[in-house]
């Protein structure tokens, strides 16, 4: 079972890099923090996000992780399921 | 203990490669490397570059590749300050090497933007920008700075798919390639509109093709009937091209469909109408057609864009079903680069002068040491590397790129081209050499100012990492590659020169090549003549006589120096002096005269400086290259020259002849051209004077006065 973990700093800090990077976003994180925070964050700058996941972390997203990524938090959730 | 440890951590590669070395203080990673050169052990590679890219400084005493070496003189710089002037040009000579390892890039463009944010950090981050994501995000933010000065560019950008994510690669790439671009994005789906319907915004349109948005299959068809749905849309796209080529004033940049790494129809891809391959040849055909028939479309081709990439990776197939993205982010900006390649070549053409170094450039083996006969040129290994690369340069030159021989050497090194039986190239494939033992960067000037183009045209090729060091320095302008080191690896290598791609070929092209060795030609031509007179009459000499402006000063300054042979007084003038007898038109006057004949242009190859003081002028000095002597061009110029001087009131003319060991050749010409001796004689400096009396004035018959354009 997924453990809740809102209102908590990422717990990895390349994320908050790639957060600025993509959506010049440099407000503090949290697993919460979703498109409806971060004014950049459309269709197609989640592309950019999902690549710049990718090449940070060297592994390949899925076409449904792709979709299943809606918070920091679902970031989180899917990088330790890589293993990361 | 790692560390201690550390020769047997790295021989069974434990421990050693998960050391995150940004964590590890300096003195800790001293201390390693001492621990292998006590053990006698060699650091081995992959650590060095570890331990460099965490940022250490560490010991020169390592044997590093030459990439390393550079970060390594970064990291001290960043961490001491020592050093800076000796970065630039090291990190000039990796600036369009793609062959050095992206992260090792990415970390020296990273600390020098850090510690020293300079034009030349910046210029190698935008270089690479087309490489990772890493180095894309790293020249980014620099892209404002580094735009600032260059020329601007609007572009449209159009597609078959979506485009979206071409703008930013699109961008950077056209930076790296010297231009401001500003793109402004199609409608989604209106690739087949904006051909229709060019506007005059634009300074070029990029379409971006891809198989599935250019032609959807739809297999509920039969086969056939699908493959007559793709010949219409085939026709369509052929016809939309020409059309948008006949009614724009904007070039079309579109790039072919990349091969599939996925078969439509297996073992038989290549022919059958459910082929991939063969539905990818039929639309590329096409699209080289119209770019074969109109210069106003330029087919970028995808495959040889795409090359360092796997095919397989072509393609993020979850981007496609999530937004229509044809190509995965590296394909993108590869793809982008290319375009910007294409728009450079086409705005600025290939490189028109290749100049070639010889030791172990054009031949294996160094002549002055082996002799002719040792050098290694032929059909066997390792010498056919070296004879393709001659095949290279021969391909070059048959597309109009002139070659040129830039060696140190004595001069009879220019007859290995006739003694080694094996050379490909002959000595009379250049347009002009160099062999001789001065600084290439001061032969490379003299040869831009006998071929009469600028620096900016070279492409200067040589395996020697000091020479080609010496060569940017030198002539910043002068395009100066990379070359590997493995003669095996050249051939290929050079194909990929960009700057050597031709953008448009012509007559022309293979024409210029005899236009430059005029003066070769016109000496074998010569041979035939049946006299001396019939030669001259054949030549049909044409002279343009102008007065110093401030685009020959250089050359005129530099014929000052350089001349020997016909020169009356050998004065060796610079530029500054001979600007300062041309700025008051009242007492000086400097003209030069440009000769072109049936076999080219020679350039500017004559200049006279004469000092006005009322009535009377004194040539300061007469001379000529020794390129036209025997033509009798000195004596329609200096017939053109009186006049002038005539036309300004001036009625005698002094000229005098100072004998040097090497000026034998005109000590009668003032008197062969009317004037009368005042003083000297045998042996000594005599003075000479015209008397400008009425209409008599030296001239040829031979030379045509041509009035300038």
């Amino acid at each position: 079972m997924d453990v809740e973990i809102t209102a908590r700093v990422p717990s990895y800090p390349e994320i908050a890099v790639i957060f600025d990077d993509v959506f010049q976003y440099t407000e503090p994180l949290t697993a919460s923090t979703s498109p409806s925070d971060v004014d950049r964050w459309d269709s197609l700058q989640h592309i950019a996000l999902v690549q710049a996941i990718e090449t940070t972390f060297g592994i390949k997203l899925s076409m449904d992780e792709m979709m299943e990524i809606q918070s920091v938090g679902d970031i989180e959730r899917i990088l330790r399921r890589y293993g990361v | 203990m790692a560390i201690e440890a550390a020769p047997e951590c790295a021989r069974r590669r434990a421990i050693l490669p998960s050391v995150d070395w940004a964590a590890v203080p300096p003195e800790k990673v001293a201390s390693m490397l001492d621990t292998f050169e006590q053990a006698g052990v060699r650091c081995p590679g992959w650590l060095a570059k570890a331990v460099l890219i965490a940022g250490h400084d560490i010991t020169e005493r390592l044997e590093l590749p030459a990439h390393l070496r550079v970060l390594q003189r970064v990291n001290r710089f960043a961490r001491s300050g020592e050093g800076g002037a000796e970065i630039d040009p090291l990190v000039a000579a990796l600036m369009d090497d793609d062959t050095i390892e992206a992260d090792v890039v990415a970390a020296i463009a990273k600390r020098l933007l850090e510690s020293r944010p300079s034009d030349v950090a910046r210029k190698l981050a935008l270089a690479h920008a087309h490489r990772t994501h890493d180095l894309q995000r790293l020249a980014a933010p620099h892209l404002q700075d580094s735009v600032r000065e260059l020329p601007a560019v609007r572009l449209r950008l159009t597609g078959f798919s979506t485009t979206q994510l071409f703008g930013d690669p699109l961008t950077l790439a056209f930076a790296a390639a010297g231009w401001q671009g500003s793109i402004s994005q199609a409608e989604y789906g209106t690739a087949f509109t904006e051909l229709s319907n060019p506007t005059q915004e634009h300074d070029a349109v990029i379409l971006v093709s891809d198989l599935a948005g250019f032609a959807p299959l739809d297999w509920r068809n039969p086969p056939e009937e699908e493959a007559q749905r793709l010949n219409e849309r085939v026709d369509l796209l052929g016809s939309a091209l020409t059309a948008f080529a006949e009614r724009s004033q904007a070039p079309l940049l579109i790039n072919t469909i990349p091969c599939a790494s996925a078969p439509g129809a297996g073992l038989l891809d290549g022919w059958h109408a459910t082929g991939i391959r063969h539905i990818i040849e039929q639309i590329n055909r096409r699209i080289f057609e119209v770019a074969a028939a109109s210069a106003n479309v330029i087919a970028v081709d995808s495959d040889i864009a795409l090359a360092e990439l796997p095919v397989a990776r072509y393609v993020d197939h979850k981007l496609w079903y999530y937004g229509r993205m044809a190509y995965s982010a590296d394909a993108t900006r590869a793809l982008a680069r290319a375009f910007a390649h294409a728009w450079q070549l086409l705005r600025g053409g290939p490189i028109k002068v290749l100049a070639i170094d010889f030791d172990n450039t054009l031949w294996g083996g160094v002549y002055g040491d082996d002799g002719v006969e040792r050098l290694q040129c032929g059909h066997d290994f390792p010498g056919n590397a070296f004879r393709a690369l001659q095949q290279e340069c021969l391909r070059l030159r048959s597309q109009g790129i002139l070659l040129v021989a830039l060696s140190k050497n004595n001069e009879d090194a220019m007859t290995v081209f006739e003694r080694h039986p094996e050379m490909v190239l002959k000595r009379t494939d250049f347009a002009a050499t160099s062999v001789n033992w001065n600084p290439k960067p001061q032969n490379i000037r003299q040869l831009a100012a006998e071929l009469n183009v600028g620096l900016d045209s070279f492409l200067f090729i040589d395996d020697s990492p000091q020479e080609r060091d010496a060569m940017r320095r030198a002539c910043p302008e002068v395009r100066v590659p990379e070359m590997p080191a493995d003669p095996a690896e050249r051939p290929h290598w050079l194909r990929r020169q960009v700057a050597t791609w031709p953008v448009r070929l012509t007559g022309e092209d293979g024409a210029r090549q005899s236009y430059y060795a005029a003066a070769r030609s016109a000496t074998e031509w010569k041979a035939s003549a049946s006299n001396h007179a019939d030669f001259l009459r054949g030549l049909e000499q044409k002279l343009v006589v102008s007065p110093l402006d401030a685009s020959t000063v250089a050359r005129i300054a530099q014929m000052h120096q350089r001349t020997n042979q016909f020169n009356l007084t050998t004065l060796r003038s610079t530029e500054a002096e001979i600007a300062a007898v041309a700025a008051d038109g009242a007492s000086g006057l400097v003209l030069h005269g440009r000769v072109s004949d049936r076999f080219g242009d020679h350039g500017i190859v004559i200049t006279a400086v004469s000092d006005i003081s009322g009535s009377d002028a004194v040539l300061r000095s007469f001379l000529m290259s020794c390129r036209v002597i025997g033509r009798e061009v000195e004596r329609a110029f200096l017939g053109e020259v009186l006049k002038s001087l005539a036309s300004r009131g001036v009625s005698r003319v002094f000229g005098s002849y100072i004998p040097t060991a090497k000026n034998a050749l005109v000590r009668n010409f003032y008197k062969s051209c009317g004037f009368a001796e005042v003083e000297g004689g045998d042996g000594a400096a005599s003075r000479w004077v015209f008397e400008i009396s009425g209409t008599e004035f030296p001239g040829s018959p031979f030379v045509k006065i041509a009035q300038e354009q």
